[in-house]
């Protein structure tokens, strides 16, 4: 093969191979893993935040201390908030990998958290408002301002507040406990379930998860972390 | 992988050759040369072929990851990375060389398949990026806050100098210095480390398939030791003593060197170096007997200047030898014509002198005395005379004379645009050059 096809004709045709293939990719498949817009928001959309804080009950920490496993196909956490028959509320937090999309190709991330939250069709919107990088170990609070996956308050009851984590592959954690809204103050500790129980021996991921609900505690805007597409 | 380039004089890779070799065997009375295995294209892509088969299976597979694309992107990614790796091989030329001393070929397949390897590389990461839904950003933007994406970010680094050895030898090549180049050609080896590592710890089907996994180490290992052979072998070359230098015409010096253990054939070339740990250089063997080494070294840079600099007596690494070039004139029935531009003569003295039915042209300001070994066949072409056309040097060969062309680029490439014009069939032309 002559320099001349090696350096310039070559390159070329890849370029343009690449260029072709990975558009075709996306018009295939990019677009069509776009989640549906199934969440439809509630009547009337999204409330305003000044509402919103105006009308909530208070506000409700969940607390964690995270140990990073050190190996791949780990690490990826869900916490997220059903109401006290197991309907789904809303997701506090996701690691950016598996709420981005990362579950197509580990099918095996977070599963309860996905199938509970319908995450597979979660609109732009609800990614965003759960999606952060992985954090670091140490121990962790995630607020919950009493507001649904559509912005509106809820009423006040006992809610559960769930934990999810990835040990190793499809060996998971998942933590449970319950926490009251209402006008008085609460906390709980959550218990622990081993997904399968020989999960335990792959390490402890999470540990300490307990809420506790500040009655008529505004979110306080320096709390909110920025959404992310990273990790 | 650096290809083999003449600096001045030697080292060069050839074009097109025909026929094959059986070691030790007789044609016509001449003696095979031994050694000399030219490299058959066949087999070489039947060995890419099945190193490459167990890759296929995956793609049988594609649940396992998750479906069509994001197991596609798996496979794609795994066949960059098996190009990476076959191109390390052949460009590493003191492994490469236990397969076949055919550098001319073996390079082609180098540059083919990196260019075209690039196809492979570069789509993997768009692929992975659609499949799981991230913008452009997501190729480059380094991440090392977690295990997966430390792993993914090992990958973007490998990216980025793919990208730097890949257009620095293809679209940047022609504006590219050669000893950048070179050094930018390095990096494939770290670029190769990196995607063992960042496919090992990303998982996806090696972590499924534990048989995968296994040839997938194995393929790292083989790499490994690769890369430590090439790092060990400049210790492994043999030590001539350089026993005379000769200053003639033209700003060549004639070295000889004496020392054992290196026998080439006429036309193959040598690397050589003066201390360990310096860069070799490629010169093609004017003379080999009895413990000789003759190379003829036009003066060209550093690396010249410091072989002139050598006291007689001073120690010359050499590691070959390299190279096919002459082969079919040393097997064949075919007469020789050798046609030679300025100091692309030194492959084909030796021929000439062992070869009573060789004629040698050569194209050159300064005629080397070549005349009392070779009489009318050494037919010197030099500015204010008779010009080197094709004519001329087809005017009085044999019909079925085999052609043999080498010298700097622009000389092979007009010399051997010319024969073809005046009829010279494409399988009896042979052309070597001084650079890749």
């Amino acid at each position: 093969m002559p320099d001349r096809s090696i350096r310039l004709v070559v390159p070329i045709v890849v370029i343009s191979g690449v260029a072709a293939a990975a558009t075709g990719a996306e018009l295939l498949y990019g677009r069509s893993a776009t989640p549906p817009a199934v969440a439809a928001p509630a009547p009337g959309g999204p409330v305003p935040a000044e509402e919103r804080a105006a009308e909530t009950l208070g506000l409700v920490r969940v607390d964690y201390r995270l140990t990073r496993l050190p190996q791949h196909a780990s690490n990826q956490l869900a916490v997220w908030i059903e109401d006290a028959d197991g309907r789904y509320v809303r997701t506090l937090f996701a690691t950016s990998y598996t709420a981005n999309g990362g579950y197509v190709r580990r099918p095996m991330s977070l599963p309860l958290w996905r199938e509970k939250a319908s995450w597979e069709a979660a609109t732009e919107a609800e990614v965003q408002s759960a999606s952060r990088p992985a954090q670091e170990s140490g121990a962790h609070s995630l607020y919950w301002d009493g507001t649904d996956r559509n912005g509106r308050p809820v009423p006040a009851g006992t809610y559960l507040y769930r934990v999810e984590g990835n040990l190793l592959w499809e060996n998971r954690v998942l933590f449970t406990g319950s926490i009251t809204l209402g006008e008085a103050a609460d906390s709980s500790a959550a218990r622990a379930e081993y997904l399968p129980e020989a999960a335990r021996a792959e390490g402890e991921m999470i540990a300490d998860v307990r809420a506790a609900f500040l009655p008529g505690e505004p979110l306080d805007p320096a709390l909110v972390t920025t959404f992310t597409r990273g990790s | 992988m650096p290809s083999p380039h003449a600096n001045g004089a030697g080292g060069r890779l050839s074009r097109r050759a025909g026929g094959r070799l059986s070691r030790g065997a007789r044609r016509g009375g001449r003696r095979r040369p031994r050694g000399v295995r030219p490299l058959r294209s066949r087999r070489l892509v039947a060995a890419i072929g099945l190193t490459a088969l167990p890759f296929a299976y995956p793609l049988f597979r594609l649940d396992l990851v998750g479906g069509p694309l994001p197991g596609t992107a798996g496979v794609i990614g795994m066949l960059g990375a098996l190009a990476l790796w076959w191109q390390v091989l052949l460009g590493a030329r003191q492994v490469s060389g236990w397969f076949s001393a055919d550098r001319g070929r073996i390079v082609t397949a180098h540059a083919w398949l990196g260019a075209s390897g690039g196809f492979l590389v570069l789509l993997h990461p768009l692929l992975e990026m659609v499949a799981d839904r991230h913008g452009l950003p997501y190729l480059v933007l380094p991440d090392f806050t977690w295990v997966e994406s430390t792993y993914t970010s090992l990958g973007r680094l490998a990216l980025l100098l793919f990208v730097l050895l890949w257009l620095s030898s293809t679209l940047l090549r022609a504006i590219t210095r050669h000893r950048l180049w070179q050094r930018v050609h390095y990096l494939s080896y770290p670029l190769v480390g990196l995607v063992f590592l960042h496919a090992y710890g990303i998982g996806t089907f090696l972590a499924e398939l534990p048989w995968l996994r296994a040839y997938w180490l194995a393929l790292a290992a083989a790499f490994a030791g690769v890369a430590g052979w090439r790092l060990v072998s400049p210790l492994r070359a043999r030590r001539y003593r350089l026993a005379g230098a000769e200053r003639v015409a033209g700003g060549v010096t004639v070295y000889s060197l004496r020392g054992r253990g290196i026998r080439p054939l006429p036309g193959q070339f040598c690397h050589l170096r003066t201390t360990t740990m310096e860069r070799s250089h490629p010169f093609s063997v004017v003379r080999a007997q009895d413990g000789e080494l003759v190379f003829a070294v036009k003066d060209a840079g550093p690396f010249t200047a410091r072989l002139r600099a050598l006291p007689v007596g001073a120690t010359v690494l050499v590691d070959g030898p390299y190279g096919t070039f002459t082969r079919e004139a040393q097997l064949g029935e075919r007469p020789p014509v050798l046609v030679a531009g300025g100091i692309g003569v030194t492959p084909f003295v030796e021929l000439a002198v062992r070869r009573p039915d060789a004629v040698l042209f050569h194209a050159t300001r300064h005629p080397m005395d070549l005349t009392r070994h070779l009489g009318p066949r050494y037919r010197p072409a030099h500015p204010g005379g008779e010009r080197l056309t094709a004519a001329r040097i087809t005017r009085d060969a044999p019909g079925d004379a085999a052609y043999f062309v080498c010298g700097g680029p622009g000389f092979v490439a007009g010399m051997v645009k010319e024969l073809r014009a005046h009829g010279v069939p494409a399988g009896r032309l042979f052309s070597e050059r001084f650079e890749w």
